[in-house]
């Protein structure tokens, strides 16, 4: 079956600088897939390739298996729903979603049902008559949303949709968001740094840093099984030890499995590690604390080792003074080796 | 106890008193100047009536020239809006050119009417167009106004197209609208205001010039303020004060509907607003 959407050696560069780097994706019908990465990363710019508001400097970009690289934004059977909701302020709610469907020549007399039903699913029928100036931050993006949504587009494009809303709103959104992709089967881009947003809703994740694609897969794969160090520290909280042939002469790391010769980095997340007595684990660090900080309910220590700072979360206050000895421990399974670069 | 004044806002209000005065005085006289009932301008006014309104309004040269007047301004004002929406889009949209061709689009604001006039008088008086001659026509007067009112109405547009959300413009693309109907639904809605504003600069300024139509009309073609001054030199009655209390209200009333407009569009973005 033709993919949704291919991309084929897509590079983007701004005079010397390169926003996308030879950028391969494919999505299928029906996936929900995520651009992740820091700001900068290049994935705003591959989520305005694929929409068609900039023009790739080289490379393929193919919807339904017809080539659209060449094409203008308005030729596009994409639609986005953009960061700051670009409502348009002249027209009301039922107006605005009535916008798209014109200009792809639905017959005017399919619009109305269409625009109702739509603010049904979003859940904002009371709303049709009113001007995005008489609405809220999170209606706004609701009603972006069914505009999006209501021409039906190949491609549904999110361009960080929920960065201008607070947490309450935003998880409202995001769950929202999960029940009508659910419930309609869209196939989405959805570009965010919000890594909780991106492991929420994807089918499948696609890290990105310095316009290259790091990593792609399910959002357990890349959590659990990370491709690179940029994408093991990109995603949730980890420790860092850089280890080299000396590390531990002195005693002071004690490791199941030494890697090979040269420089690594160890990876561990903060959740896997334990505080232990010396010998007790089967990997262990002698550590010196720096800071005990109380974080509501529970207390994170950091810790210095001669290789890195180590940090855990434990469930009681420890009598323990900055200065003080400790030792930290993990198992083999837990620990995720990447040479040093 | 009454609530004290600060010194400084004392003076603000003498300063905007002496300002009022300065410039509503000569507008009252000659307002009431207007209703006399004499036969020549001079005070104390004996007698009040209408009847110079009559006149005016009985008078074919002089509904002619208002006429006139009107007639240009509302030409000026259409070749004005219609130069400076692509002109002012254009500027807005181009970050290099702009500060070279601002200074070249505000020339004309610069150039004396007298010289602007005898120029054009000069240039086009023996032109012909389609068997009619093109001096003492109204379009020729209208397109010597649009040298100034053009300026006036790009500089008044230009911020409202360069303030206008790009992602709104981006938006109407992504939904399909191609970039004249985007252009069309979406950017020139959205500079309305500015659209307004500059038809309206446009509109007054070519009713309230007078040099240049006073080059290029002739007995046929002249406006108020030229007449106005015609009949300044020749017999100083009253219905000078009708002709130019009328002009000024016909200005008054062009700024008032504006406003209204504004204002109307105002509440009706109000009337929207959330209900708690």
């Amino acid at each position: 079956m033709t993919p949704r959407l291919q991309l084929t050696a897509l590079r983007k560069t701004y005079g010397s600088f390169t926003a996308v780097e030879g950028t391969d994706l494919t999505l299928g019908e029906g996936e929900f897939l995520t651009l992740l990465g820091p700001s900068g990363c290049g994935k705003t710019t591959t989520l305005r390739l694929i929409g068609g508001m900039e023009k790739p400097s080289s490379g393929r970009i193919e919807i339904n298996g017809k080539r659209v690289d060449h094409l203008p934004s308005y030729k596009r059977d994409t639609a986005t729903v953009f960061q700051s909701g670009a409502l348009f302020p002249h027209l009301t709610v039922t107006e605005n979603m009535a916008y798209g469907l014109k200009m792809r020549g639905v017959p005017s007399s399919e619009i109305p049902g269409r625009i109702a039903r739509m603010l049904d699913v979003v859940q904002m029928g009371r709303f049709a008559a009113r001007y995005p100036s008489g609405m809220s931050g999170g209606q706004r993006q609701r009603v972006a949303l069914a505009r999006a949504m209501v021409v039906e587009p190949s491609i549904l494009l999110f361009d960080e949709p929920m960065s201008a809303l607070d947490l309450k709103l935003k998880l409202e959104l995001r769950s929202e968001i999960r029940r009508l992709h659910r419930e309609l089967g869209f196939t989405a881009v959805f570009v965010t740094h919000d890594q909780s947003e991106a492991m929420t809703l994807s089918d499948r994740v696609v890290i990105m840093n310095q316009g290259r694609i790091e990593q792609s897969g399910a959002p357990v794969e890349t959590f659990e099984r990370p491709a690179s160090a940029f994408v093991y520290s990109f995603l949730g909280e980890s420790c860092q030890l850089a280890i080299d042939a000396d590390a531990g002469r002195d005693g002071s790391l004690r490791l199941a499995n030494a890697p090979g010769a040269g420089r690594h980095l160890l990876f561990l997340r903060p959740a896997s590690l334990r505080r232990v007595s010396p010998g007790e684990a089967p990997n262990e660090a002698d550590a010196r604390v720096a800071e005990v900080e109380y974080l509501g309910g529970s207390y994170r220590l950091h810790a210095d080792a001669p290789s890195g700072r180590l940090s855990l979360d434990l469930s009681e206050a420890p009598a323990l003074a900055p200065g003080d000895g400790v030792t930290i421990g993990w198992d083999s399974a837990d620990a995720t080796w990447f040479p040093a670069p | 106890m009454t609530e004290r004044v600060s010194p400084g806002l004392w003076a603000d209000r003498i300063f905007i008193g002496l300002f009022a005065a300065y410039v509503l005085i000569p507008l009252g006289i000659t307002a009431l100047m207007a209703f006399s009932d004499d036969n020549i301008i001079r005070f104390p006014i004996r007698g009040w009536s209408l009847r110079w309104f009559e006149e005016f309004f009985g008078n074919r040269r002089w509904l002619t020239a208002a006429l006139n007047s009107l007639k240009i301004a509302a030409l000026t004002a259409c070749l004005s809006i219609l130069l400076a929406v692509p002109a002012a889009y254009g500027l807005s949209r181009s970050r290099k050119a702009r500060s070279r061709l601002q200074v070249l689009l505000l020339l004309p604001l610069f150039v004396p009417a007298v010289v602007l006039g005898v120029s054009v008088a000069i240039g086009f008086g023996n032109v012909t167009l389609f068997g009619h001659a093109l001096y003492g026509s109204s379009l020729l007067v209208a397109c010597a106004h649009t040298l100034w009112a053009l300026p006036l109405a790009i500089t008044v547009l230009e911020p409202s197209f360069a303030t206008l959300d790009r992602s709104l413009v981006e938006a109407s693309g992504d939904l399909g609208a191609s970039p004249l109907r985007s252009f069309f639904t979406v950017s020139l809605p959205l500079v309305s205001t500015g659209l307004v504003s500059a038809t309206l600069f446009a509109f007054i300024t070519s009713l309230n010039e007078f040099i240049m139509a006073l080059f290029l009309t002739t007995r046929d073609s002249q406006t108020l303020p030229v007449l106005l001054w015609l009949s300044l030199r020749s017999s100083a009655t009253p219905q000078l004060a009708v002709a130019a209390i009328l002009l000024a209200a016909s200005v008054f009333t062009a700024i008032g509907l504006a406003y209204g407009w504004y204002l109307l569009r105002r509440r009706r973005k109000r009337l929207s607003a959330p209900m708690i």
